[in-house]
C-alpha cells in the first residue's frame, strides 16, 4: 500500500516536472503569443523573464508548490485573471458534466446487464450486446451531433448548445444539461454493460450461486447482493480509469455543446501558450488521475475480502 | 447430542419422500439434443437413506439437481416423468413454487466446499440463507441460529467462527458449515451430491457419520449421491446403480454388494480396492467409456462394455427382472439365469 | 416436439421399441447467419471505401477541391450522392479524400504505437530489471496525463500535419500495448521450456523469435483493430475540435466541423461524413470481433 502511495506520489512528481518544462519546449513562443510578432527581441526577453517562463523546471515547480500552498496557482500571462479563480468557476461545470455522465451511465448498465447475464441467449441479452457493439462505435462527438440534429434540429425540444448556471435558471440548466450528458454517458454506459455482463455472466455459473438458488434465494436478491458485490470489482476499476479518459470526453462534449468548463479553457489555454494554465490544469488532471488509481486500489480490498486478507498475511 | 431440529412424525403408510416416475431428460443446444436420463424410476421412502451410484456422465448429478428443482436452464431442458416430493410434482410446478420448496422442503449439499460457499459473504450469513430468504431475520436472530446450526453439525468455537469467510476454515469443516446451511431450513429430503470427494479420507468418514447422525435424530429422507461404492455400507439403506442415464439395478445396499445381480455392479464392486484381500497384480478396471449419449439408446447401454453380453442386449431394452421384493435388476441374463454368470 | 417426446417415452417394462431418428444438427441458426452477414457487409464497405479512394487519387471524378459556386448546399441527389457543401464542393469526394487522410493517420498510429509498444512490452518483459521499472514509471507518467491535453499540445507545438497527428495518437497508445505485450510474454518467459532453452545458452533472437512472438502475435493483431478504430476515432475529434489538418485539406473531423453550422438547412454536410465515419469504425469492429472469435 505505501509502495503504491510512493510510486503515485513519483507519477505526479515526473508529471508536474514534465509540464513546467514545457516552456522551455519553445522558448519565447508564449511571449510571441501574447505581444505579437512586430515587438523588439528585448520586450520578448523581459516578458519571457518577468513570468520566470525560461527559469529551471524544478525551481518552477517548487514554485507553484509553495503558490499552492498560499491557494495561488498562477496568473494567466494572456488575462492576467487568477488561474485559481477561473477553475473555480469552471471545474464545478466539468465535474457536474462528468459525475452525471457517470451516474447515468453506470445506472443504464447494471440492470440490463445483470438480467442479460441471468438468462444469457435471451432476446434482451442479444439486443444490448448488439446496441452496446454499435454505440462502442460511434465517436463522442458524432452522437452528440446526431442527438443535436434529432433533439434540437428536428424536433426542438432541446437546446443545441450553451449552458445556463442552476441558480439562475434550474429548467434551463437541466434542459442543457440533457445532451451533453446523455452523449457522455451513452458511450460510456456501452463500456460498462459489457464488462458487467462478461463478469456477471463469469459469477453466475458459479457453484456458490446454485448453492445460494438451493436455499431459496430469489433470482433478484443474487443478482444484487451477490452478483453484483462481485462483479462491482472489475467495474469499479474501469470507471478509475474512465475517469483518466472522461476528461477527454469532456473535453468535446465542451466544445460541442459550447459548455464554459475547464475543457474548453485547457484548449484555448494551449492555444495561446497560457502556461501558468497549462500546468496548474495539467496537475491537476494528473492529480485526479493517481488519485483514482489509489481509490480503486482501496475499494478493491473493501469489496474483496480476500485480497486484503492475502495482503495482510 | 441430539439437534434441534423437529422429527417429523413417520405413519406408517405414508407418502414416500421422494417419487421418480418414468423421468426423462434431454438438453439441447445447437439443435443438438443430449439424452442424459431415460425412464429413471425410483422411490425414496421417509426416513430413509438411498445412495445412488454411477460414474461420471451417468446423469446422477442431473438427477440429483431436477428433484432439488432449482437453477437449471429452462429454455434447453426437455423432461418427461414425474419428480415427486412428498407428492408435489416438481416437474410441473412453477419456478417459484419450485424456489419455495428449495431449502425448506429439499436441499443439497455440494460436492466442492470451497466454491460451493461464497467466498466474500460471511458464514453465518450463509448458514442462515434458507430462513433469511423467506422472512425477515434480526441481527441478533440470524447470528444466535448460525452459531446453533454449526454447533449442531460440530463445528468447535461457533460464536467466534460465524463471523469468518469461507476461505479460512479448512475443507472438512467447510463441508460441516455446507451441511449446516443445507438442514437450517428443515428440510425433508437431503441430497448429498458427493459429499465427500473432495475431502481427504481421514475426514470422510466423519462428514457421513455426521450426516447419518443427523439423519437419524431428525427423520430426514437422504439421497447420497456418489460413485464410491466403498462408502455405502452402513449408511445407505437402498442402492440405485445408475450408467447412461437409466437404471440398472436397485435394491437394498446389502444384497446390492454382496449378491449384485447385475454385470455393472459386479464389474464395480470387483474394481474396489481390497487392502485386506489378498494382493492382486491388477485391479480389474472397466474397458470402454459411455455410450454416445447423442441418440436414444437401444437395447441395454452397457451391452457394447458387458462381457456377458447377448445379441439382444444390444438391440432390445432389458426388462425389470424382480429378483426379491425390493431388488430389480434391468439385465437381459438376470432375466434368464442360465446365461448369467454368478458373481 | 413430437419426434424428442417419442425419442424419450419408453417405460421400464415396455416392449422394446424401435429407436427414433436422432436430430439432425440444424443449418446456422439466426444468429450466427447475421453475423455473416455483417462481416461480409463490413468488408464489403471497406472494400468499396478502398475503391472510391483510389478512384479519387488516380481520375479526376471526386475531386474533393472542385468548387463549383453554382450548386453550393445541394441536397443529395444523383450527380452528388452525398450533396455539396457552402462552397459546392462535392461532399462524397470530399469523404473520400478524409478517409484517406483518416486512414493514413490510423497506420502512423499503428506503426509508432503498437510496433513500438510491443518492442518495449516484450523487452521490459523478457530481461525485467531496472530497464523494465524504469520504462514502466514512464509510461505511468505518459498514461497520467489526461490524453486529449497531450495529443492538442503536442499538434499545436508542432502544426497540424499528418505524422504529428498520427505520431501523437500512437504514443498514446504505446503503454496500452506495452502493458499486455509485457504481460505475455513474462508467462512465456516463464513456461519451463524457455527456461530450459536460456539455460543451454540459446541465443536470445532465436528465443524471441520461436517463442515470445508466436505467444505475443495474436493478442497484438485483435489488439491492433481496436488500435486502428482509436486512431481514426480520435483523429476525427481532434480534427473536429481544430487540431487536425488544416483546412483545405479534407478530414473527416475536419469537414463534420465545417458543415456544423448549416446543420439546420443542409444536414448531410455533417451528417454524411459522420455517418461514413461510424460505418467505417463499425466495420473495422465487425471484422475485430470475428478474429478474436476464430482465434477462440
Amino acid at each position: 500500500m505505501v509502495r503504491r502511495a510512493g510510486r503515485a506520489l513519483c507519477v505526479l512528481f515526473l508529471v508536474a516536472l514534465a509540464t513546467m518544462s514545457l516552456p522551455l519546449l519553445l522558448p519565447g513562443s508564449a511571449a510571441v503569443a501574447v505581444l505579437g510578432t512586430n515587438v523588439s527581441a528585448a520586450e520578448l526577453a523581459a516578458f519571457t523573464s518577468m513570468h520566470h517562463l525560461d527559469a529551471n523546471p524544478l525551481e518552477r515547480l517548487w514554485m507553484w508548490v509553495t503558490g499552492v500552498l498560499h491557494g495561488d496557482l498562477g496568473t494567466s500571462i494572456v488575462s492576467g485573471a487568477s488561474v485559481a479563480g477561473e477553475l473555480q468557476a469552471r471545474l464545478p461545470i466539468t465535474v457536474e458534466l462528468v459525475v452525471l455522465s457517470q451516474l447515468l451511465a453506470i445506472l443504464l448498465a447494471i440492470p440490463v446487464a445483470l438480467r442479460a447475464a441471468w438468462r444469457p441467449g435471451s432476446l434482451l441479452d442479444r439486443l444490448s450486446a448488439g446496441l452496446s457493439f454499435v454505440l462502442l462505435s460511434i465517436p463522442g462527438f458524432v452522437l452528440g451531433l446526431a442527438l443535436i440534429f434529432l433533439f434540437a434540429v428536428q424536433l426542438r425540444i432541446l437546446p443545441a448548445t450553451g449552458w445556463v448556471g442552476f441558480a439562475q435558471d434550474p429548467v434551463g440548466h437541466v434542459q442543457h444539461l440533457i445532451l451533453p450528458v446523455l452523449t457522455l454517458s451513452l458511450g460510456e454506459a456501452a463500456v460498462y454493460l459489457r464488462a458487467l455482463r462478461a463478469n456477471a455472466g463469469e459469477i453466475l455459473v458459479e457453484n456458490y450461486i446454485h448453492a445460494a438458488r438451493s436455499r431459496g434465494m430469489a433470482p433478484g436478491r443474487i443478482l444484487r447482493t451477490r452478483v453484483l458485490r462481485s462483479a462491482s470489482l472489475p467495474l469499479v476499476t474501469i470507471v478509475g480509469i474512465n475517469i483518466g479518459a472522461s476528461f477527454g470526453g469532456a473535453l468535446i462534449v465542451e466544445t460541442l455543446f459550447a459548455i464554459p468548463g475547464i475543457g474548453r479553457l485547457l484548449s484555448s489555454s494551449i492555444a495561446v501558450r497560457d502556461y501558468p494554465v497549462i500546468e496548474s490544469l495539467a496537475i491537476i488532471a494528473a492529480l485526479a488521475v493517481v488519485v483514482a488509481t489509489v481509490a480503486v486500489d482501496l475499494s478493491y480490498r473493501i469489496i474483496d475480502p480476500r485480497i486484503s486478507h492475502a495482503a495482510n498475511n | 447430542m441430539s439437534l434441534a431440529l423437529t422429527a417429523p412424525a413417520i405413519p406408517v403408510h405414508a407418502v414416500p419422500a421422494v417419487s421418480v416416475q418414468e423421468l426423462s431428460l434431454g438438453f439441447e443446444s445447437n439443435g443438438k439434443m443430449t439424452h442424459v436420463l431415460e425412464g429413471v424410476s425410483f422411490e425414496l421412502a421417509q426416513g430413509e437413506c438411498l445412495a445412488i451410484v454411477g460414474e461420471s456422465g451417468s446423469g446422477k448429478s442431473v438427477l440429483g439437481r431436477t428433484i432439488l428443482g432449482v437453477g437449471s436452464q429452462p429454455n434447453s431442458e426437455h423432461s418427461q416423468g414425474a419428480v415427486l416430493l412428498s407428492g408435489d410434482d416438481q416437474l410441473t410446478a412453477s419456478a417459484q413454487e419450485r424456489r419455495s420448496r428449495a431449502g425448506t422442503r429439499v436441499a443439497m449439499i455440494y460436492q466442492d466446499p470451497m466454491t460451493s460457499l461464497n467466498p466474500t459473504v460471511r458464514i453465518w450469513k450463509q448458514v442462515i440463507e434458507s430462513i433469511s430468504n423467506r422472512r425477515r431475520l434480526s441481527r441478533r436472530e440470524g447470528r444466535a441460529k448460525a452459531v446453533e446450526m454449526l454447533r449442531a453439525v460440530g463445528v468447535p468455537d461457533p460464536e467466534r467462527r460465524i463471523d469468518a469467510y469461507p476461505h479460512e476454515f479448512s475443507g472438512g469443516m467447510m463441508q460441516r458449515v455446507g451441511i449446516a446451511a443445507a438442514i437450517a431450513g428443515n428440510p425433508d429430503v437431503l441430497i448429498a451430491d458427493e459429499p465427500t470427494t473432495a475431502l481427504d479420507v481421514t475426514v470422510q468418514r466423519k462428514v457421513l457419520d455426521l450426516l447419518d447422525r443427523i439423519r437419524r435424530d431428525s427423520g430426514m429422507s437422504m439421497i447420497l449421491i456418489t460413485h464410491d461404492l466403498g462408502l455405502l455400507t452402513g449408511r445407505a439403506d437402498r442402492t440405485m446403480v445408475l450408467y447412461a442415464g437409466r437404471v440398472l439395478e436397485i435394491g437394498p445396499t446389502e444384497r446390492i454388494t454382496t449378491a449384485p445381480a447385475h454385470p455393472y455392479t459386479q464389474r464395480l464392486l470387483a474394481a474396489i480396492p481390497n487392502v485386506s484381500g489378498t494382493l492382486r497384480r491388477e485391479l480389474p478396471a472397466l474397458d470402454g467409456g459411455l455410450p454416445p449419449l447423442d441418440r436414444p439408446r437401444t437395447g441395454c447401454p452397457f451391452a457394447s462394455r458387458c462381457e456377458i453380453a447377448m445379441p439382444q442386449c444390444h438391440t432390445e431394452r432389458p426388462p425389470a427382472v424382480q429378483l426379491a421384493p425390493d431388488h430389480i435388476a434391468h439385465c437381459w441374463a438376470a432375466a434368464d439365469p442360465a446365461e448369467g454368470t454368478a458373481p | 416436439m413430437p419426434q424428442i417426446t417419442s425419442a424419450l417415452a419408453t417405460g421400464t417394462t415396455a416392449p422394446p421399441t424401435s429407436p427414433a431418428p436422432a436430430l439432425k444438427r440444424r443449418s446456422r441458426t439466426t444468429g450466427e447467419r447475421l453475423q455473416t452477414v455483417l462481416f461480409i457487409a463490413s468488408l464489403g464497405w471497406l472494400a468499396l471505401l478502398l475503391v472510391l479512394m483510389f478512384v479519387s487519387m488516380a481520375t479526376p471524378w471526386l475531386d474533393p477541391f472542385q468548387q463549383d459556386f453554382g450548386a453550393t448546399k445541394q441536397a443529395p441527389g444523383f450527380a452528388h450522392p452525398f450533396g455539396t457543401d457552402a462552397n459546392g464542393r462535392d461532399v462524397l469526394a470530399r469523404t473520400v479524400a478524409g478517409a484517406q487522410n483518416s486512414f493514413t493517420v490510423a497506420a502512423i498510429t499503428l506503426v509508432v504505437g503498437a510496433v513500438t509498444g510491443s518492442v518495449i512490452g516484450i523487452v521490459c518483459g523478457y530481461f525485467r530489471g531496472w530497464f523494465d521499472s524504469v520504462v514502466g514509471l514512464a509510461l505511468d507518467t505518459l498514461m497520467a496525463f489526461p490524453a486529449l491535453m497531450l495529443i492538442i499540445l503536442l499538434v499545436s507545438f508542432r502544426g497540424p500535419s499528418l505524422w504529428t497527428i498520427g505520431g501523437a495518437i500512437g504514443l498514446l497508445m504505446i503503454p496500452s500495448f506495452a502493458r499486455v505485450t509485457r504481460s505475455i510474454t513474462l508467462s512465456v518467459r516463464s513456461r519451463e521450456y524457455v527456461q530450459a532453452a536460456v539455460l543451454i545458452d540459446t541465443p536470445t533472437p532465436r528465443i524471441l523469435l520461436t517463442a515470445v512472438l508466436p505467444a505475443v502475435a495474436p493478442v497484438l493483431v485483435a489488439y491492433a483493430f481496436t488500435a486502428v478504430t482509436v486512431g481514426i476515432v480520435a483523429e476525427g475529434s481532434m480534427s473536429f475540435l481544430g487540431y487536425g489538418l488544416a483546412a483545405p485539406a479534407p478530414s473527416w473531423g475536419g469537414i463534420i466541423a465545417e458543415g456544423r453550422t448549416a446543420l439546420a438547412q443542409a444536414p448531410w454536410i455533417t451528417l454524411a461524413p459522420a455517418a461514413t465515419l461510424t460505418i467505417t469504425v463499425l466495420a473495422i469492429n465487425v471484422i475485430g470481433e470475428r478474429f478474436k472469435e476464430k482465434r477462440k
